[in-house]
């Protein structure tokens, strides 16, 4: 098993278009902070202290979470729909499969390298991010850090990382079942992206609905969910987190949720890809 | 299905080596339906070891779907698969270890160099040396050109990447789906030497190809698929002698056709010009000259004709274009 990861691995890292999507998720997360930075001196006293509590530390960290969590989603997607669907349009699942190799060893793999680089996903724009904060700092002449930072701090980042990490996956593999089944990254993507969209107008028609049922159903939806850890429960300290309006869905619940969509996914691709033949290239 | 290798008397193969006729790959009642459409019908083939098998078919008899099912891409709805002692139904990952295969084109990464695909394919069979990248990719002239992304390779390039693939583990049966393919003539001879060299090392080869003189030249026996059915199996001579004619040309070829159409064992007298075609047993030539002398014909040709496999496939098939 370890083999095939490392087979897989060898696949994302060579793959440029995964080096793209970093570079734009990174690219993004840059642009955006400077161009606050730069517009600090042009804004009213309280949105100045709003945007430099946003692009200094401990900040600048939730910013990022929720930067990941609209664009890193989206780009996991498709970079997790394209690795299953271009074995199909490449047909390089015939070499690979008649190796002999099981086909839930393989699927396994492969989703297990894609769940490393998705934290990559997460982790390196934290990471840039902190970096890009120090020098913003000194330029604004504000304090490298505010705060505490202690192992109680340290906690909450790794809680937020691991919230923003299961954001941005539940899309990811959203796609990577629809480009499977679909035998093509295009499906996947499109799926992803379209479910996306769709919820938010389906979550506002049955909202005005305001029946019982609908209102229900509008709290099984990921999107639903996503938003509410993202924007009431993904805080750091007392940063980025506020309190959540009456009605907002329960952080167990929302996780509950998404990681029922996760698992239903990953049975699904299983059983998908152990029963379907594989023919040739799309 | 623990032990289903069959050992048989050590016999004199077609090349004149001498060969373990141990069945390596045994497909009993091979079956696959799309729909009402059955591609494949309870297909019976053996391929014994050292051999040189092919397979041959017009286009859509269900070559390619037969190899995919051996090599476990696609699900039989019938019948049983056993390679190298394994089932391969049942226990994939063991009767496939030992197989090396292309199936079609060869597929492989196009953003990949040539290199970093063989790595990709050792990491999914696991304990390939890497020692072994560089004698495949000589074995098949590659060298010095490895790093080149394999989407930028041409076609016979990536038919060679192909075939290298296919033995970086050293594989004891050996699957090449029309592995001449995109190559220009000089290639193509490069490739049938290859597969003899092969061939002659031992190696257990099944070689699908639309190319029957190069199956003729490379192949011990053959089996020959129409319609998902296999309508004739066996080796390429005994086969090839099952059509053989006699010619004959006298002095008089009108009288010796008389004469010999009243002759019990000749089964077909044709006449064509001065010459006469017989079906005949190949062991009766001097029989036959006998009854021509009797009857004061002077022969001046006697020959056996045997069809080439490209005739033998035209009859046996009906005709049907594409192999």
């Amino acid at each position: 098993m370890v083999s095939l990861i490392r087979m897989e691995l060898l696949k994302l890292v060579k793959r440029p278009m995964t080096w793209v999507l970093l570079i734009l998720l990174h690219g993004g997360i840059g642009f955006s902070t400077v161009v606050a930075a730069l517009g600090v001196r042009s804004v009213t006293p309280d949105v100045r202290d709003a945007i430099l509590r946003n692009v200094t530390l401990p900040g600048i960290l939730p910013q990022t979470a929720t930067f990941v969590y609209i664009f890193g989603s989206i780009m996991l997607a498709i970079l997790a729909a394209s690795s299953i669907g271009s074995e199909y349009s490449w047909g390089t699942l015939r070499p690979i499969l008649a190796t002999g190799i099981p086909r839930g060893r393989f699927l396994g793999a492969k989703l297990l390298a894609l769940a490393v680089v998705a934290l990559g996903f997460v982790v390196l724009p934290m990471l840039m991010s902190a970096a890009l904060a120090v020098p913003l700092a000194l330029w604004l002449d504000q304090p490298l850090m505010t705060g505490t930072v202690d192992l109680a701090w340290f906690g909450q980042l790794a809680a937020m990382i691991g919230r923003t990490y299961l954001l941005i996956v539940v899309p990811g593999l959203i796609a990577f079942l629809v480009g499977l089944a679909g035998r093509s990254q295009a499906a996947g993507i499109g799926a992803a992206l379209g479910i996306m969209i769709g919820e938010q107008i389906v979550a506002v028609l049955l909202t005005g609905l305001n029946l019982g049922w609908s209102r229900a159903v509008v709290d099984l939806l990921p999107g639903q969910s996503s938003a509410a850890i993202n924007n009431f429960y993904n805080g750091l300290g007392d940063l980025g987190a506020a309190p959540p309006p009456p009605g907002t869905l329960s952080e167990g619940q929302a996780l509950l949720t998404l990681g029922v969509y996760s698992l239903v996914c990953l049975v699904v691709a299983f059983l998908v890809f152990r029963r379907r033949d594989v023919r040739g290239a799309a | 299905m623990a032990t289903m290798i069959e050992r048989a008397p050590r016999a004199i193969g077609p090349r004149g080596s001498e060969v373990v006729p141990e069945v390596v790959l045994r497909a009993t009642g091979l079956t696959k339906r799309y729909g009402a459409r059955t591609v494949v019908d309870g297909l019976d083939l053996e391929v014994r070891r050292g051999e040189v098998f092919g397979f041959l078919g017009p286009n859509g008899a269900g070559k390619t779907t037969a190899m995919a099912m051996i090599l476990g891409l696609i699900a039989p709805h019938a019948g049983q698969i056993a390679i190298l002692g394994h089932d391969a139904l049942t226990d994939r990952e063991a009767a496939l270890r030992r197989v090396g295969a292309i199936v079609e084109t060869p597929t492989y990464y196009p953003y990949l160099s040539g290199l970093d695909n063989l790595r990709v394919l050792a990491l999914a069979r696991g304990g390939v040396p890497k020692e072994r990248f560089a004698t495949v990719l000589n074995l098949v002239g590659l060298k010095g050109r490895e790093r080149d992304r394999f989407g930028a390779y041409s076609l016979g390039m990536k038919q060679r990447l192909g075939i290298a693939g296919a033995l970086l583990h050293e594989p004891e049966l050996l699957i090449l789906d029309e592995p001449s393919n995109g190559l220009d003539p000089a290639g193509m001879v490069e490739m049938r030497e290859l597969i003899l060299r092969l061939a002659h090392e031992g190696q257990t080869i099944v070689l699908c190809s639309h190319l029957l003189a190069e199956v003729q030249q490379v192949c011990d026996r053959v089996v020959i698929l129409a319609k998902g059915r296999a309508v004739a199996q066996g080796e390429v001579a005994t086969l090839l002698s099952q059509g053989a004619q006699t010619v004959l040309r006298t002095d008089d070829p009108i009288r010796s056709e008389m004469v010999l159409r009243g002759v019990e064992w000749i089964e077909g007298v044709t006449r064509e010009g001065d010459t006469l075609l017989l079906t005949m047993p190949p062991d009766r030539q001097f029989a036959l000259g006998h009854i021509l002398a009797e009857h004061g014909l002077i022969v001046g040709e006697l020959r056996r004709k045997e069809r080439d496999l490209e005739a033998y496939f035209l009859s046996i098939t009906g005709g049907e274009a594409g192999a």
